[in-house]
């Protein structure tokens, strides 16, 4: 071990040289404009991130040195510099103007922040008024379409739903880890849910892209880095208090399967000769009037509202930001909801010499999640009665709703025959109050603590440890008066029915940081940063479970332990309980250096290496050795810029490797460090064997796993035009990811067909566009255009097995990352009404080959283009913003369609009325007749007929307001007031036929739509 | 200066503390081979979990009632199973991949087993000696190793009966996990299966009990050998070892007593041929594989109905009409009324209905499941019916066809409860390799058995699948293939071919 610090030490020694102690002083001032005092102005000092704001008497005080440059800067007017000499106080007016220019602070992460002119890196800034009050629980969907580069997807509009994707310059691993990390505060995160962090709370989101970028975050940023910024209190402000209360309705989108009415289903029933519909006459079916919306029976319009308050103030030495959140959205379906309260406190304090910092930064959250059981058990996806997801498209629509108003009834109408309507009414039983309870409380505290000591010139020691604790309790029941619990009950000969599962889960991730910095500006031309770090990770995840078998309806009551059957040794297969319970520990540990340096503003470099090992490698693969470069050059320092348009132009390059450990993908709201924890050794268990007696398995590992490592070159342009009235950056990338996770596939020889391991090379090249565009910047008059747009195409380089035949989506070498490989469907045989193939030959078929006939396809689910674009505009305080996202190349097998459309469910489930148009002798259409002979042969995820495009355009966010102008409120306590309406999701553009566009999940079937959100809000200023 | 060593000494200390404990991790409860395989005890207890528990023929049984003619698509279907019952049968079928697996799961285990037990010296002093203990647990390692092997020829072998044939990988060790084997002939794979059921016979000690059927034993290895020898067509061989079997091994379950009133129930019933289907006693069975409520291995019955046994319990595959004519032939077969579920409902002019789907619904019972676990039944693997079967089949071989006859009225008048049935009377091989054929059908349906029947007697009986127009939904699609198509030799899975290039595919199959 000591020779891995060989490094360090000598860094260290670099190190040692004379100091001596800075001579800083606290200057004060006013700033004002023609009317008075500017309450929130900007002071920065140039060169650094020492800032500070005006209180609302237009008042500043910050440390500074003589021979610094303080910089005023403020929304709508000219910034002005002021010399520090040797007066201690600068009173300061700015004057209106167009010509601002607002220093734009890039977030880093590790507290590393920079002017948008010096940093290397490729990074895309979401600000707060972007995420402000949107009707989301996680700040992931807010963030869809606002940065290019990043494509969010969620494919479950539940609310507080983890299953939500992001990808960030596309796919870079297979079978490990693609989500993106999250850093909050400082603290990487393990999670990929965040449901419980208020969105209110964030003041700004780094999108962190490239290697130079991610390079910090080493072990866990290779698919990109979330760096989440929360607000922070100013030193030396006063005290400001905002309420914002928003309520609204959400409501399901509508698809386009068009599922038959009841005189559509009966006819169509009676042309197939099968249903209820077979034996009426076209006279009865045109009398017939019962038209169920199944819709509406098992989805809603719901309420969504938000209360959020949040305090800041400042004194000399100390600054706080308080907030206190609550949230609730339902969930359309009966019986789901989300509801939380966040509670969060940051706090910074120092000590008067500036020697000594800290912060502090505390958030607590509660939620209570009721969601279906479907949310987190995909084994309920496809079943026709647990899942009442498929009620609302499924359910005939001739049969009304079900009459019998207690699982009990029900079963003694239908027992377990679940033919025609009875699958129906057995999922409107499931959505009764406390019929099948299922919830999820997360109780999560995120928190950290950090200080910095300058124990000496140009050097700075920091350390910062954070923790992350979430707590899930959940359960999940069958009441014993459940028609499901009723119906196992009778099919077992018992007397109780119902079962009970309680479970808990801790999750404890604690990270710390250790961070030596020195940085010295050397004739002042040349700034040199070096930076030193240690970070340290480790997870604990406790989980136990409890499972009761046996409820008695008389004193059962969800969740409170009561009603619970007793084992009886008469009846031994019944009323059994068991208990599981488990523990995992998991670590990284990494040792790194970065160097920064900047020429006169004008060039700058950056690099950086480091050292990381996991617990989950072994012997030679557990360190891995990565490292980054990365150059600019600001043009518009130099002489032949002056006098021009442009206001910066500065070009950037990097390139650099990225190591990967993440290797098994953990599921939606897992601790990614909680998967493939021992891999690499064969591990034997024990359990319960042959005949119930106990046993031995024994497991296989794979001990010569090791790092995935990605390369990644980008070269990018930054530019602002006119005083940034038009910004924007282009950035050209490519992405090589090697020794890729992926299951290496085996011979049954050993026992079982796949292992996990490194096999494979993937690539991934791009070209991501930001615009923005200020048409109008006056004060009564404000109009800002904005845009950007990704372009990532994917490939996969190589793997082992290439041979893939019989497979719907494949990766073989050359070709797209899970390309489909399908038949292609040509239509129908005008003789007969049979679906019509191509062979591989190029023949027309009826019977193609499932495995020889597959052809590659060129389409996968993974979007190749996605961006975003709005306009912000204000009218002597009106407001009017839009947010529109799109997603274009990506392709999905629509096998909800698929459902629709096949005959075998006419009689029993409702159909697409579609197929009142299938193809007969006298009505030669092109969709495949009712009795076609070969249309099972050919599964709907054999051909392409049910491959659509899913590219969509989609009106994401849509908000107009009134902000009551300052005279209005003069006298009152209250500095602002904001009216305004808002729309989330209000319209989509889509060739898809499904509810949802937006998914990355290659099949339709159950997804949970994404709601439609109108809501009102109120924002308030103290 | 000073100041600055004291910091730099904090620094390294902090990190020196930390290090190790986030990287060399372990979780609780790891065990790894040395741990696990330290005594005679643990090779049993190895031996009952990972191979015992690994052993299974639901695959082979829910393939061949799919593929061939047992099975008909039930009321309550939504596509499961259609592409098979139609005849689509290629490398990415999952029961092609999965039987390949499952077998081949047991041999790596055992292979492990006997790897394991060579680092083991049995303990032999004064109190206990553990060598007789150790044998045995060999003894039976091997025999069903010599199993998982005869299954893989029995389904992926061109010809079982050609030892120069492609036969599967053979291996006795422990593969490294990037091994990539070709196939073997059948002769080479035989010659395992001999050594290692010689082996077995030599030192096997016999359990005993009511479960001793549920385990190794040399009633076991005889019938075993019997079967594989008759698929070899070495009658002589085949005739001697399952006249040993039906020497010392239980006799033809009868029909009778028969009592209507508790007939079905799961419980109670006292026919004791519907016993054996119950799960109540061991009847004829030689031996059955244990699958106990609340125990592993699958429901069986869940390859045919969702949720339970009964017509409304979610049957998306009932019983081909075909075979429940063949069962309803003849007055007073016991069959008729084991195999079907009095929930069906049985139409008298099926072939006149406007929805046999719905209207003809021929419930399989043949798995009625047990008391708390409504699809769940041992998996009977070998049964005295079949020595019966192998021995007539063994007559004909020899043309000795009243003696053949003799073995099929045994067996006909064991499963009846009115009367004794008439001797039947062949005029040539070929009427005799049909009846035999015929009856193998009703006694063996569900059992895994039909397939290879028409493969091994298809073309002397002149016989192949023998499906009715109405068992699928289509009522125009072929209810045949010929019993020389390609189809009745498995593909060598997709799984396979991905991670190891080297083995080669089966004739008909690209």
């Amino acid at each position: 071990m000591r020779s891995k610090f060989k490094w360090i030490f000598t860094l260290l020694l670099a190190f040692t040289m004379q100091f001596s102690f800075a001579q800083e002083k606290t200057v004060t001032g006013v700033v004002a404009d023609k009317t008075g005092p500017l309450p929130g102005a900007n002071i920065i000092i140039k060169g650094t991130k020492n800032s500070t704001q005006t209180d609302f008497d237009g008042k500043f005080a910050i440390k500074a040195k003589q021979g610094d440059v303080l910089v005023i800067s403020f929304t709508g007017y000219n910034t002005q510099s002021v010399s520090v000499t040797a007066s201690n106080s600068y009173n300061v007016t700015l004057s209106e103007g167009v010509n601002l220019q607002e220093v734009v602070i890039v977030t880093e992460g590790y507290n590393r922040t920079r002017t948008k002119a010096s940093t290397t890196a490729a990074i895309s800034m979401v600000s707060s008024e972007v995420l402000e009050n949107r009707p989301n629980v996680s700040f992931l969907n807010s963030l869809q379409g606002t940065a290019p580069g990043i494509s969010i997807l969620s494919s479950s509009g539940s609310p507080g739903s983890g299953k939500i994707d992001a990808l960030i310059r596309g796919v870079s691993s297979l079978s490990g880890n693609t989500d993106p990390l999250v850093v909050i505060d400082g603290v990487p995160t393990n999670g990929n849910q965040f449901r419980n962090l208020n969105q209110n709370d964030i003041e700004t989101i780094s999108v962190l892209k490239d290697a130079a970028a991610a390079a910090i975050y080493g072990n866990r940023g290779t698919a990109g880095v979330i760096v989440i910024t929360t607000k922070q209190g100013k030193y030396g402000s006063a005290m400001k208090i905002t309420y914002d209360v928003v309520t609204g309705v959400n409501s399901l989108p509508k698809n386009r399967y068009n599922m038959s009415n009841s005189r559509q289903a009966l006819t169509i029933e009676k042309r197939k000769n099968t249903g209820f519909g077979a034996g009426l006459t076209d006279a009865e079916i045109a009398a017939y009037n019962i038209n169920t919306n199944w819709r509406e029976e098992f989805f809603g319009v719901d309420i969504t509202q938000q209360h959020n308050l949040g305090l800041t103030f400042g004194g000399e030495n100390v600054s706080t930001f308080t907030s206190f959140g609550y949230f609730e959205q339902g969930g359309m379906v009966p019986t789901t909801n989300f509801k939380r309260f966040s509670f969060r406190n940051n706090i910074n304090g120092k000590t008067t010499n500036d020697r000594f910092s800290y912060s502090s930064q505390l958030s607590m959250g509660f939620s209570r999640r009721n969601e279906l059981n479907q949310e987190t058990n995909s084994g309920v996806d496809n079943n026709t009665i647990q899942n009442p997801l498929h009620g609302a498209t499924m359910g005939l629509p001739y049969i009304a709703p079900s009459p019998y108003s207690t699982g009990q009834e029900l079963y003694n109408a239908i027992g377990t025959d679940f033919a025609g309507a009875n699958d129906t009414w057995v999922l409107q039983d499931i959505l009764r109050d406390n019929s099948l309870p299922s919830w999820a409380d997360e109780t999560s505290i995120i928190a950290n603590i950090s200080g910095t000591y300058k124990f000496a010139k140009d050097f700075k020691l920091t350390n910062r440890f954070g923790i992350d604790y979430r707590q899930t309790n959940r359960v999940f029941a069958r009441s014993p008066w459940s028609y499901l619990a009723i119906a196992v009950r009778e099919s077992r000969g018992e007397e109780f029915g119902g079962f009970e599962r309680i479970s808990l889960t801790r999750d404890l991730t604690m990270v710390n940081i250790l961070n030596l910095a020195y940085s010295k500006k050397f004739k002042e031309v040349h700034t040199l940063d070096l930076n030193a770090y240690m970070e340290y990770t480790k997870a604990h995840v406790l989980a136990t479970q409890q499972f009761q078998n046996g409820l008695n309806a008389l004193t059962y009551e969800p969740g409170a332990g009561t009603g619970y059957v007793s084992f009886n040794p008469a009846t031994p297969n019944s009323y059994v309980s068991t208990a599981a319970a488990s523990e995992f520990r998991g670590g990284t540990l990494a040792y790194f250096a970065t160097l920064d340096y900047d020429y006169k503003q004008k060039f700058g470099l950056g690099a950086m290496f480091r050292r990381d090992a996991t617990y989950r490698f072994i012997d030679d693969y557990k360190w891995g050795t990565f490292w980054s470069l990365s150059g600019r050059w600001n043009i518009d320092q130099e002489k032949f810029m002056e006098g021009s348009a442009f206001n910066m132009l500065k070009l950037r390059a990097s390139y650099g490797t990225l190591g990967n450990q993440n290797i098994i993908a953990v599921g939606y709201g897992a601790n990614s460090l909680n998967s493939a924890s021992n891999l690499v050794r064969d591990l034997n268990s024990t359990g319960a064997g042959y005949n119930n007696d106990p046993g031995v398995f024994v497991g296989i590992g794979n001990p010569n796993i090791q790092w995935e490592e990605t390369s990644q070159g980008n070269i990018g342009i930054d530019f602002a035009i006119n005083k940034n009235r038009i910004e924007g950056s282009l950035e050209v990338y490519n992405k090589q990811t090697e020794l890729l996770f992926n299951s290496i596939r085996l011979s049954a020889a050993t026992g079982q067909y796949s292992i996990a391991g490194n096999n494979g090379a993937l690539e991934n090249k791009g070209v991501e566009v930001s615009l923005k565009y200020n048409v109008f910047r006056d004060k009564e008059i404000k109009l800002q255009i904005f845009a950007n747009a990704a372009y990532n195409k994917n490939k996969v380089v190589s793997i082992a097995d290439q041979d893939q035949g019989g497979n719907t989506t494949v990766n073989l070498p050359g070709y797209l990352i899970g390309e489909y490989n399908l038949i292609p469907y040509v239509g129908v045989n005008q003789a007969n009404g049979n679906l019509l193939y191509l062979d591989r030959d190029g023949n027309v078929t009826e019977n193609p080959d499932v495995v020889a006939d597959r052809r590659l396809t060129g389409k996968s689910s993974i979007p190749a283009y996605q961006g975003g674009f709005g306009f912000n505009a204000d009218y002597k305080g009106f407001f009017l913003n839009t947010l529109f996202t799109w997603s274009a190349d990506l392709w999905r097998l629509d096998n909800q369609l698929a459902w629709a459309y096949n005959p075998d469910f006419i009689g029993d489930d409702n159909v697409s009325s579609d197929l009142l148009n299938a193809w007969t002798p006298s009505n030669p259409t092109n969709f495949p007749s009712l009795d076609a002979t070969n249309y099972t042969a050919v599964g709907s995820t054999d051909s392409d007929r049910f491959l659509y495009d899913s590219s969509f355009l989609r009106l994401k966010n849509l908000s107009f307001g009134y902000n009551f102008p300052a005279k209005f409120l003069k006298g009152t306590s209250i500095q602002s007031l904001r009216f305004y309406v808002q729309g989330e999701n209000l319209y989509t553009w889509t060739k898809w036929r499904g509810f949802d566009p937006e998914s990355i999940s290659q099949l339709s079937v159950t997804n949970y739509p994404n709601p439609k959100t109108i809501s009102f809000g109120t924002s308030l200023r103290f | 200066m000073k100041q600055l060593k004291y910091f730099f000494g904090v620094v390294l200390a902090l990190a020196f503390t930390s290090c190790s404990d986030a990287i060399d991790i372990t979780q609780k409860g790891e065990i790894d081979n040395e741990v696990t395989f330290q005594s005679v005890e643990d090779l049993a207890t190895f031996l009952n979990g990972d191979i015992y528990g690994r052993l299974g023929n639901s695959n082979e049984i829910l393939f061949t009632a799919v593929f061939t003619d047992e099975c008909g698509i039930g009321p309550n279907n939504g596509g499961q199973e259609r592409d098979l019952h139609q005849f689509v049968l290629n490398q990415s079928t999952g029961y092609a991949s999965g039987i390949w697996a499952s077998h081949y799961g047991v041999i790596n285990r055992v292979n492990r087993l006997l790897q394991a037990a060579s680092t083991i010296t049995p303990v032999v002093d004064d109190t206990v000696d553990e060598t007789e203990q150790y044998n045995s647990i060999l003894a039976e390692a091997k025999a069903l190793r010599a199993y998982a092997y005869f299954q893989l020829l029995t389904y992926y072998s061109t010809d079982l009966s050609d030892d120069n044939a492609l036969g599967v990988m053979l291996f006795e060790d422990v593969p490294p996990i990037d091994v990539k084997l070709p196939r073997s002939t059948n002769g080479a794979v035989f010659q395992l299966i001999e050594s290692d059921l010689a082996y077995a016979e030599a030192n096997l000690v016999d359990i005993t009990g009511a479960i001793a059927y549920k385990y190794v034993s040399i009633n076991m290895i005889n019938a075993m050998r019997a079967r594989m020898y008759l698929y070899r067509k070495n009658y002589t061989l085949a005739k001697q070892y399952a006249q040993a079997v039906v020497n010392s091994g239980p006799a033809l379950t009868i029909a009778t007593p028969y009592v209507a009133a508790n007939f079905y129930n799961e419980n109670t019933t006292s026919n004791p041929y519907r016993r054996i289907w119950a799960d109540l006693s061991q009847g004829e069975t030689i031996f059955a594989l244990a699958r106990p409520a609340g125990g592993g291995g699958g429901n069986i019955a869940g390859g045919f109905f969702f949720n339970t046994t009964m017509a409304t319990g979610g049957a998306f595959l009932d019983m081909g009409r075909n075979l429940f004519d063949e069962l309803n032939a003849v007055s007073g077969d016991i069959r008729r009324l084991a195999f079907v579920d009095p929930s069906s409902i049985i139409a008298t002019d099926p072939l006149a209905l406007e929805n046999p789907n719905t209207e003809d619904v021929l419930i399989i019972d043949k798995y009625p499941g047990k008391p708390t676990q409504p699809l769940k039944n041992d998996i009977k693997i070998f049964r005295m019916s079949e020595m019966y079967f192998i021995l007539a089949e063994c007559a004909v071989a020899e043309n000795q066809l009243p003696i053949a006859a003799g073995y099929i009225k045994n067996i006909r008048d064991a499963r009846n409860r009115l009367a004794a049935q008439p001797l039947p009377v062949y005029a040539d091989q070929q009427q005799a390799w049909a009846d035999i054929l015929k009856e193998r059908r009703k006694e063996l349906c569900f059992e895994g058995h039909r397939y290879i029947d028409i493969k091994r007697l298809g073309t002397v009986a002149n016989k192949s699948i023998d499906r009715s127009i109405i068992d699928d939904i289509i009522l125009t699609l072929p209810t045949t293939i010929s019993n020389t198509d390609y189809r009745f030799t498995l593909p060598i899975p997709q799984d396979e071919i991905a991670g190891n290039p080297n083995i080669q595919q089966n004739p008909g199959y690209n």
